[in-house]
């Protein structure tokens, strides 16, 4: 190719990028959510005086014109490919991915500011609605960097510390350590979250350390759909999907979910959910502030009442066979101070149990 | 708007060219005026008033200047042109600096007007001025305001450079021609300054950010971050000097140069004479020159270099650590016109290292958010307040941006270069670079693309002063 025809050739090429470009922007159907990422899409801003002048609809036309872009999802996964292929990052806004296809952000440094916030969360709570007759738990899951950052290179918080930070702050309970009982296969590969099948040992060692025991039968069921988890998304990376599993016994499947945010019974297991926008909300539907699950087959009128975060959705069901009722509150939804109007703290074990992942951001308990 | 995001690229952009290219030859710079104030607009629409007062008092003191040039009321009226410039870019950009020190030398409180900088003024306010000294001068005045608006709002450079003397486009602001190689050597610089600024400054500017949220610091990350700032520093103007230069070009117009190779320079005078060299040269021209330069003893020489780089500093941000970094170089510059220059001459090696060290060392200064900061980042430099060698951070950091370093460092000489004109010697590497050309720009402008789309957005970091 000559000189001359190498410029006409650069420049109607970039002429073809940039106008097509262009009109896609403008003519392409714009989606209005991304499964994705698991969010809104932003949407075309009102076009008026006010906004142009206050420099409003400017700032909200960027942020449409980069949600809206064609391809938006194909354009991100050359994002990460790049920063994978060519410039060998390590991680990709905060997300990295092993060699044996796991996915994981990146979690470091231990704030011990934020260990105190939580603990003095759960002391208030004490201190609000226990008495002498209440035993209280705390157990720490280590997200899965603590099993995978470290040998792929990533840096990792020192969570023996941090499980011994929380136990000198939490004093007001007995520590329920489960560290040794998880690896890395307990977790979704593309997601936050352990898998439910397994962790019945967890499980059974929170029963034990409060007294009682759980079913040690279950069925192991999957969902008929692929799973990809929220890192799958933030990745953008081509992973493999996970399966989602769950576990039934005659037991379970007589349970009572009730829901007493939205005022409604809800099933244990959420066929709807999984295979909706976060399939791992299929367990006693996601994010909750406050519900309650009856066991109308428990040996015995116990009671327990769990703080928790999202992990606790997966764990409850199994500890809900060694109790009567199990009542789940989730602090980032509903103000502790409000609990009184809605849970008989009286002979309860409570359980704090949350992740490293909540603890080490603790600015979303209320 | 800034060049490296969706909306520039994939709409303004366009639109812009399609209209510029489709309207007459006549209409070209109003077309080009029109663009310009809408690119401007877009980020601030309340300041393209002012940027238009300033053209217009630009333009009405160009051709009172003209008129009376040579006499008493030209100089009046060209220093007033001066004067009326200045105070607008003193008002906005240092009025709170100016309330902060006086509260802090008298101990009032004085509340902090709070004024927004328009985006841009500390360049247009130097076009405007170089056109009035430039009529003042000698060079014919500029009687149409719609000519004299594309030049001064012109969107190309109007908000980080390079500071374009009018004199240096006059001839093609009045008529100008485009050709398919003007056009695509315009698009090689643009899509080649997008890709600086995309997908390397920005990926030193996480570093930079990585950094100072860390807790786990130590002197090999100071040292690293040092490194990583003088690389997106470089990498951020030069990549949008590019792009102002490409865009330029696609609109018929040849820039300055703005930067060549500044971190080979084997002493700071060389340093300075490969960064900002539009405002390097408009200060020698503007300021230095007029004070008297070299022309009146070595001891009115020395002052001058301080006075000129005591505004070169003041001039990037209203700040005490801008002032300190702009004394610095006055400081080496000095020594380098003393005796320093000599010595350097001695050892390639070490005045690279020289020059490499105090550069590194001038930034970490100029991005300090004040002078505390940038004097404790100083230290921490030097392993002050007994901070680690090295800590996990820093070396994770240093894995994860391990390529991007090499690669911004390799980019910042001239070796692409070098083994790219090498290989156009040959017939057949000519061949296959021209065939490689257009496909990579395509790649380039897609991965680009795709980085814009992810959001991995940051301003540009001369838009600040």
């Amino acid at each position: 190719m000559h000189e001359k025809m190498k410029n006409k050739v650069v420049c109607f090429l970039t002429a073809a990028i940039f106008a097509a470009g262009f009109l896609l922007c403008l003519f392409l159907p714009k989606e209005k959510y991304s499964y994705m990422e698991r969010r809104v899409l932003a949407p075309m801003p009102e076009l008026s005086g006010k906004a142009v002048w206050s420099g409003r609809f400017m700032s909200g036309f960027e942020t449409y014109a980069v949600d809206a872009f064609p391809f938006r999802d194909a354009f991100r996964r050359v994002q990460a490919l790049t920063a994978a292929g060519v410039f060998l990052r390590k991680d990709n806004h905060g997300v990295y991915f092993t060699g044996e296809g796991y996915l994981s952000t990146v979690e470091y440094p231990m704030n011990e500011a934020s260990l105190a916030y939580a603990s003095r969360r759960f002391r208030h709570i004490c201190e609000t609605y226990l008495t002498e007759e209440n035993e209280v738990y705390l157990c720490v899951i280590p997200d899965k960097n603590c099993f995978l950052a470290r040998e792929s290179g990533h840096p990792a918080m020192d969570y023996e510390e941090f499980e011994r930070q929380m136990a000198e702050q939490a004093d007001f309970a007995e520590i329920i350590s489960v560290s040794d009982l998880l690896e890395k296969e307990d977790y979704y590969r593309t997601d936050t979250h352990w898998r439910q099948e397994r962790i019945t040992d967890v499980a059974g060692r929170l029963a034990a350390s409060m007294g009682t025991r759980i079913s040690e039968t279950w069925e192991i069921r999957d969902v008929p759909a692929d799973f990809y988890g929220v890192y799958y998304g933030q990745a953008a990376l081509p992973v493999k999907p996970d399966t989602l599993r769950y576990l039934t016994n005659e037991a379970l499947k007589s349970y009572k979910v009730y829901d007493w945010q939205n005022g409604k019974e809800i099933p244990v297991y959420d066929m709807e959910r999984a295979q909706g926008r976060d399939p791992y909300e299929m367990f006693l539907s996601g994010s909750l502030s406050l519900l309650t699950i009856e066991n109308p087959m428990a040996e015995e009128t116990r009671e327990l009442v769990v703080f928790r975060d999202s992990f606790g959705s997966a764990i409850a069901p199994l500890l809900a066979s060694g109790y009567s009722r199990v009542t789940l509150v989730d602090i980032r939804y509903i103000q502790p101070d409000r609990l009184g109007n809605f849970v008989d703290f009286s002979g309860c074990d409570v359980l704090f149990l949350y992740s490293t992942l909540v603890l080490n951001h603790s600015e979303t308990l209320k | 708007m800034v060049f490296s995001s969706i909306p520039f690229l994939y709409y303004f952009l366009p639109l812009m060219t399609a209209v510029y290219f489709l309207v007459p030859g006549k209409l070209k710079n109003a077309a080009l005026l029109l663009g310009s104030l809408l690119f401007y607009a877009w980020g601030e629409p309340e300041y393209v008033f002012l940027m238009g007062l300033s053209v217009l008092l630009g333009y009405g003191f160009g051709l009172l200047v003209e008129q009376y040039r040579g006499r008493r009321p030209g100089r009046i009226f060209c220093g007033i042109s001066i004067l009326a410039s200045l105070s607008f870019l003193l008002y906005f950009k240092y009025t709170d600096f100016f309330v902060e020190n006086v509260n802090a030398v008298t101990g009032l409180s004085l509340p902090l007007p709070g004024i927004a900088l328009p985006i841009g003024i500390s360049f247009y306010t130097f076009q405007i001025i170089s056109y009035t000294v430039d009529v003042y001068w000698g060079e014919k005045a500029q009687r149409n305001p719609v000519t004299l608006g594309a030049y001064i709002a012109m969107f190309p450079q109007l908000i980080a450079g390079p500071i374009v003397k009018y004199s240096h486009i006059a001839a093609r602001l009045e008529k100008r021609e485009h050709s398919f190689e003007l056009t695509a050597s315009g698009i090689r610089r643009f899509a080649l300054g997008l890709g600086k600024k995309v997908l390397l400054a920005n990926q030193f500017g996480e570093l930079c950010t990585a950094f100072r949220d860390a807790q786990g610091k130590s002197v090999l990350f100071y040292w690293v971050y040092a490194l990583a700032f003088a690389l997106q520093i470089y990498f951020d103007f030069s990549g949008y000097s590019d792009m102002a230069i490409g865009l330029g070009r696609v609109f018929g117009f040849r820039f300055q140069e703005n930067f060549n190779y500044p971190y080979i320079s084997a002493s700071i005078t060389e340093f300075w004479r490969r960064w900002h060299i539009s405002l390097g040269s408009w200060f020698r021209e503007y300021v230095y020159i007029p004070l008297g330069g070299n022309r009146r003893g070595k001891g009115r020489q020395l002052f001058n270099i301080l006075a000129v780089w005591m505004l070169t500093g003041f001039w990037h941000g209203a700040a005490w650590n801008f002032v300190l970094w702009g004394l610095l170089f006055a400081l080496l510059l000095t020594l380098e016109k003393l005796w320093l220059l000599k010595l350097l001459g001695k050892s390639r090696v070490l005045s690279h290292i020289y020059v490499l060290f105090f550069v590194a060392v001038s930034f970490v200064i100029f991005n300090g958010q004040n002078t505390g900061q940038a004097l404790s980042d100083l230290g921490g430099l030097f392993g002050a307040g007994g901070i680690p060698l090295v800590s996990e951070e820093a070396l994770y950091q240093l894995r994860n941006f391990g390529m991007a370093l090499l690669l911004g460092i390799v980019g910042a000489t001239p070796a692409v270069k070098h083994v790219t004109g090498r290989i156009y010697q040959k017939k057949a590497g000519e061949k296959a670079l021209h065939l490689m050309e257009p496909l990579a720009l395509t790649a380039l402008l897609l991965v680009v693309t795709a980085y814009l789309v992810d959001g991995s957005f940051n301003p540009f970091l001369y838009f600040r002063f």
